[in-house]
């Protein structure tokens, strides 16, 4: 090989050594900005979401997702159908939908999108993939986070022996590491949780205070 | 091929090539580590000064709690009897002044019975088994700093529950109890949340049984998507300390807090602590390795500048190798290289000249040779000189005649030589004698000769028919207009080692014009002569012998000239 071309090819490996560091660097300070993840929520609900929004804001705020987010009252299938799209092309790594039982309306053949996790009671058919507490025999001992004070002066009092929390928080927070999964591996499951045990022992303990509080 | 492979144009831009590129990494391998050491101990140290910050924070608001307690045991329980209205009445009026930041307060005698509680405090059953309890009766000289309570869900509300052992009136008797003091957390907390609370760099605070009391992610630990990995480093370390723990380094940093026992823990990822470096990092790289390109570039251009001209004259000296001596250097390149260019075409120039000079010399030569060969055989000298032999029988001087052609026979007879063109001295003065001769017959003793040689030179050898030029300019220029009374001399000596020959004669001399025009022009004394002018016979000399040799005449109006022959003594030559 001839001294001109060695030159070159010491040259172009440099200057792409060069490039590459310079464009890393640039990546890398946008990389935050390339992660991003849709959240439809129900608008006018009487349901107390703000737990599910904490776990899906605490896990964005760690994982430096941004977050896409509706708030629905009514969505056709079809306007789902084009959100689901428009979303792809903002490249959204995935779709939650936070109880679309409040604003979408149930499909006989369900809605077969596989990039979109549904946090639901009651369309869990409706979906390929979905976020749900396992039920327990027992319905009446169960209570969604944040559980009231009523509830636990019974426990401290001895009056209810144990009751079972739904860490809504938790939920949240899990769908939101499902999807970013999926966003890096192309891979969606359905997340089942089991709900907390919740006796005077642990509340003395204090060990749960953290997702008692409003 | 092989030269090609040891050339120093190939070997050496590579080498300084891959030095400069050896260079640039090591610096920045060198910049990377050196400023990566700095920045960490930076970092640490800043973080330390955060983490001191936070303490003294905590330790005035401790300070202040302190205070409060005191304040309350002195100015409320020391001074007025726990059954009387007074007490009730500041006591409640306390938690008034500072219901911001006290929920309750309760009293306890030494044997865990209350004795007093404020309205919002949940009086605790079996309260002498309470850590709060144990501990400020174990310790009465300091106030014990228990755990954080949970005790208004709704409003995320919790308290601290701050203990220390008093001394009560009751029935005007001095007893011993237990004061219990719900302080709200918020202030705690206020002091702790101002630290960033990332998942990259947080606080936690522990108290002195490593329970939490504070958290920025206690929501994710109670849900069990988080666990606090650095408790264990935290309470070990002295100052600070560096763990892997989630494929990543973490600086941790503790602080204990006065009076209360509780650690302050800093938690940092030393990647994003040194992330702020990265972008000068990568900076510094970009210039380094920009500075490779351009010296590899500079290395490249001047190299070529620097040897370009020198294989250019290599080429040029090849091609001039090769015969073709028109062929120059281009005066170009930096400094010296352009005077080894200049310095080459002025000895191209020389020797192109010296060339040329040897060639005329050649040409020369073979002219002379030539002429030599015709004066050899001179038909004008033989004409007259046998026209001379048969006027001589026809006026019966027979012995004259027999003189004559014997003299005759003698000259070609030497002038030949068998075609030798180098002969002694002896038979170069017997030719030049025998041609005297002869043309003094002719000239029936117009002049008369003398001949005055150094026997002992008479061996060394000399070019052929060198004399007799001399001789002819004697007879046709200096014996002109001489009647019976001219006269030639031959004299050979030595002089400064060299052999002179003077031909002399008294003739009427030459002006120094017609000296310079003889010595420098091919002139010859008579066409009867033998044809070889003296500049002639001067050249060929100094071509044998070299310039220092050859013929000097110098001349005198009126008394004759003399033409000097200086030739070095040579017993043999080759005849090349």
């Amino acid at each position: 090989m001839s001294s001109k071309k060695k030159h070159i090819i010491l040259i172009l490996v440099l200057v792409l050594i060069a490039l590459i560091s310079f464009l890393y660097m640039t990546v890398r300070n946008h990389r935050a900005e390339k992660s991003r993840i849709t959240i439809v929520l129900p608008q006018n609900t009487q349901e107390d979401l703000s737990s599910v929004q904490e776990g899906i804001r605490d896990y964005a705020y760690d994982h430096q997702i941004k977050l896409d987010v509706w708030y629905k009252k009514q969505m056709s299938e079809k306007s789902f159908a084009e959100l689901v799209k428009e979303e792809k092309q903002n490249r959204s790594m995935g779709i939650l939908l936070v109880y679309p039982e409040f604003y979408l309306k149930k499909n006989q053949n369900g809605y077969k999108y596989k990039e979109v996790l549904a946090l639901t009671d009651t369309m869990k058919e409706s979906f390929l993939h979905y976020a749900a507490f396992v039920r327990r025999e027992q319905e009446e001992e169960t209570y969604r986070m944040p559980i009231s004070e009523t509830v636990l002066g019974q426990i401290k009092s001895g009056r209810k022996k144990e009751v079972y929390m739904e860490n809504t928080y938790r939920l949240g927070y899990e769908c939101m590491q499902m999807i970013e999964a999926y966003g890096k591996k192309k891979k969606m499951e359905s997340i089942f949780l089991q709900p907390l045990k919740l006796d005077r022992e642990i509340l003395e303990a204090g060990s749960l205070d953290a997702l008692l509080v409003r | 091929m092989k030269n090609k492979k040891i050339s120093i144009r190939v070997i050496f831009p590579v080498v300084m090539s891959a030095s400069i590129a050896a260079c640039i990494i090591s610096c920045i391998l060198l910049f990377s580590y050196y400023f990566s050491t700095y920045f960490q101990k930076d970092a640490i140290e800043k973080i330390g000064k955060q983490r001191d910050f936070l303490a003294q924070s905590l330790e005035t608001q401790i300070e202040n709690i302190n205070v409060l307690i005191n304040r309350i045991y002195y100015r409320n329980i020391k001074k007025y009897d726990v059954d009387s209205a007074r007490f009730a009445e500041e006591m409640e009026q306390q938690i008034f002044l500072e219901e911001k930041c006290l929920y309750g307060l309760a009293l306890y005698d030494i044997d865990g019975e209350s004795i007093w509680h404020s309205g919002t405090f949940a009086e605790q059953e079996d309260a002498k088994e309470m850590a709060w309890f144990l501990q400020a009766k174990e310790n009465i000289e300091t106030i014990s700093y228990g755990r954080r309570r949970l005790v208004l869900p709704q409003e995320d509300s919790y308290v601290f529950e701050i203990s220390r052992y008093v001394e009560y009136i009751k029935d005007g008797n001095m007893r011993s109890g237990i004061l219990l003091m719900e302080y709200y957390t918020d202030s705690v907390d206020e002091i702790l949340s101002h630290y960033r609370n990332q998942k990259s760099a947080y606080c936690y605070l522990l108290d002195d049984q490593k329970n939490m009391l504070y958290h920025p992610f206690d929501k994710e630990i109670a849900s069990g998507l988080y666990k606090e990995k650095t408790i264990e480093a935290a309470l070990s370390c002295k100052n600070y300390r560096i763990e892997k723990a989630d494929g990543q380094q973490w600086l941790i940093e503790g602080q204990q807090i006065g009076y209360t026992g509780w650690n302050m823990v800093v938690v940092n990822s030393m990647d994003s602590l040194v992330l702020e470096s990265h972008n000068l990092h990568y900076l510094v790289w970009f210039i380094l390795l920009l500075i490779g390109v351009i010296l590899i570039f500079l290395d490249t251009l001047v190299f070529h500048n620097f040897t370009n001209p020198i294989y250019r004259l290599l080429r040029t000296m090849e091609k001039f190798g090769k015969g073709d001596y028109n062929a120059r250097a281009q005066e170009e390149g930096i400094g010296e290289l352009k005077n080894v260019s200049i310095h080459f075409n002025i000895m191209a120039d020389k020797l192109q000249e010296q060339m040329e000079e040897i060639r005329r010399n050649e040409r020369e030569k073979q002219n002379m040779e030539k002429k030599l060969l015709q004066s050899q055989i001179n038909p004008h000298f033989l004409y007259n000189t046998l026209d001379s032999i048969i006027w001589m029988i026809r006026s019966e001087e027979y012995d004259g005649a027999g003189e004559m052609v014997s003299l005759l026979a003698k000259f070609f007879r030497i002038s030949l030589s068998q075609g030798k063109d180098m002969i002694t001295l002896e038979k170069e003065l017997e030719h030049a004698s025998s041609y005297l001769a002869i043309q003094n017959i002719r000239f029936k003793d117009k002049f008369e000769f003398h001949v005055d040689a150094d026997p002992e030179l008479l061996k060394y050898f000399c070019p052929k028919l060198s004399i007799q030029p001399l001789l002819e300019n004697a007879i046709y220029h200096g014996m002109d207009g001489m009647y019976e009374d001219g006269e030639i001399e031959i004299r050979i000596y030595e002089k400064n080692g060299d052999i002179k020959i003077d031909v002399s004669d008294n003739g009427p001399g030459m002006i120094q014009e017609k000296i310079d025009y003889i010595m420098h022009n091919k002139v010859v004394s008579s066409k009867r002569g033998s044809g070889i002018g003296v500049c002639n016979v001067n050249e060929r000399i100094q071509l044998i012998y070299g310039k220092n040799y050859g013929i000097t005449i110098s001349s005198e109006l009126d008394e004759g000239t003399v033409a000097t022959i200086t030739i070095p003594k040579m017993e043999e030559m080759d005849e090349q």
